[in-house]
């Protein structure tokens, strides 16, 4: 389901929405990004610390009967219910659709949200990075899945990955020979036109990746599907 | 009187309804965080699971706390109390005698010291009041009262052998739980699928 060279149905929205979620990490963390594990680590410690506390309702009750351990089990029953309601607010409020949390190598948390509607075959991303500052940059973006799925159904990267280092100038920093270089994106961020200028000189000598970034000028151009 | 007269009767957490509902309400929840956490996804698959089972079985006892019963629903078992109960009837008990005490008429659940099956009848004898009182029960469908049944030299009942009176029941819903004990095989693919059902579906 995970794995990017197996096929999915391109009629099943969660396979296509659960197999781009997983190319997320898997890029980002290729450009070194570190990803942080916090909201599941919160959740996972929430979940088995409510589990602990049955487990240990279950063996009193086991051992020494319901009526010899009445007043715990209510206690028990009220504090199980506490944490659940908590953990159910974590999953549905704090962690609702985040499917990738981490810092860049320049010190910038990044945290990416993935949202599709029903029987909608469009990929919803909010991508909110804050900067070194603590301020707030909010990108959205909303693509069809059939820009990086083909017609077998295979996850293709590279479209992938272009369309989240064009949208995202934190990304697109990272790694600019994804970079697909539009009119909008040479006036509002001068560091990233800067970086895939040192990339393109990097690579001019018979870089075919660079040269074609460079050729491409104004529209991105999507591979035959 | 044979001991199959009486209307022996079963504890029923009733899971199956509780945790599908649990299921659903997890499984709307996030795409959980994925890519490199590979045991963190698998420790988040068995947390999902141990909810569910945890969540039933505390709403399990919660229900117990609330009606003062050790097994606040259960599952008639035989058809010594028709044709006002019969085999498959499931049972919500009551256990608190918050208005008035418990008094001949009414339908209980007791437990037969040193016995592990509880029985439901009707209370046909009481002599005195109070914690003390002496209870006898009968099966309305049954020729004698339950004397036999008590326990060796047990000739009466008092109030702390009550686990509950009847106050209100579901027809045939039981059904499930005698298939369930009779061929305990099917707990197994229940539980099983039950887990596979959480582990495998992703939203």
């Amino acid at each position: 389901m995970s794995n990017a060279t197996e096929r999915v149905s391109l009629y099943s929205l969660s396979d296509l929405k659960a197999t781009s979620d997983d190319a997320l990490p898997n890029y980002l963390n290729s450009l070194k990004f570190k990803q942080s594990h916090f909201l599941t680590d919160v959740r996972l410690a929430l979940g088995y610390f409510t589990f602990a506390i049955s487990g240990v309702t279950f063996l009193w009750d086991h051992k020494y009967g319901f009526a010899h351990t009445k007043q715990w089990t209510a206690v028990a029953v009220a504090v199980y219910f506490v944490f659940n309601t908590i953990l159910t607010w974590w999953m549905l409020v704090t962690e609702r659709g985040v499917v990738y949390q981490g810092t860049a190598p320049s010190g910038e948390f990044i945290s990416i949200v993935s949202a599709t509607k029903k029987n909608v075959p469009v990929y919803n991303l909010t991508i909110t990075v804050t900067d070194k500052a603590s301020k707030k940059h909010v990108f959205t973006f909303s693509k069809p899945f059939t820009a990086w799925f083909d017609e077998t159904g295979r996850f293709v990267a590279v479209p992938f990955q272009e369309l989240l280092a064009t949208t995202v100038p934190l990304v697109g920093k990272c790694d600019p020979k994804r970079v697909t270089v539009s009119q909008d994106l040479l006036d509002a961020t001068p560091e990233v036109l800067d970086a895939i200028l040192a990339a393109n000189s990097a690579a001019a000598v018979g870089s075919s990746s660079a040269a074609e970034v460079a050729g491409k000028g104004g529209k991105s151009k999507r591979r035959k599907a | 009187m044979s001991s199959s007269h009486e209307t022996s009767i079963q504890a029923s957490p009733s899971t199956s309804s509780l945790s599908s509902f649990i299921n659903r309400l997890h499984h709307k929840s996030p795409t959980m965080i994925s890519g490199l956490g590979g045991p963190r996804q698998i420790a988040a698959s068995l947390m999902n699971f141990a909810m569910v089972l945890s969540t039933a079985f505390m709403m399990w006892k919660g229900l117990s706390v609330v009606t003062d019963s050790p097994s606040p629903i259960v599952v008639v078992l035989s058809g010594s109390m028709e044709p006002a109960f019969q085999r498959g009837d499931l049972l919500f008990l009551w256990n608190r005698n918050l208005m008035r005490e418990t008094d001949v008429g009414e339908v209980v659940v007791y437990e037969v010291r040193d016995k592990d099956i509880p029985i439901v009848h009707r209370i046909v004898r009481k002599f005195g009041s109070g914690e003390t009182a002496k209870l006898l029960t009968k099966g309305d469908n049954n020729l004698s009262d339950d004397t036999e049944l008590y326990a060796r030299g047990q000739d009466y009942l008092v109030r702390k052998d009550i686990i509950g009176s009847v106050a209100g029941y579901i027809p045939f819903v039981g059904y499930v739980t005698i298939a369930l004990s009779e061929y305990p095989a099917l707990k197994t693919v229940m539980l099983g699928l039950m887990g596979l059902t959480v582990i495998m579906q992703r939203e």
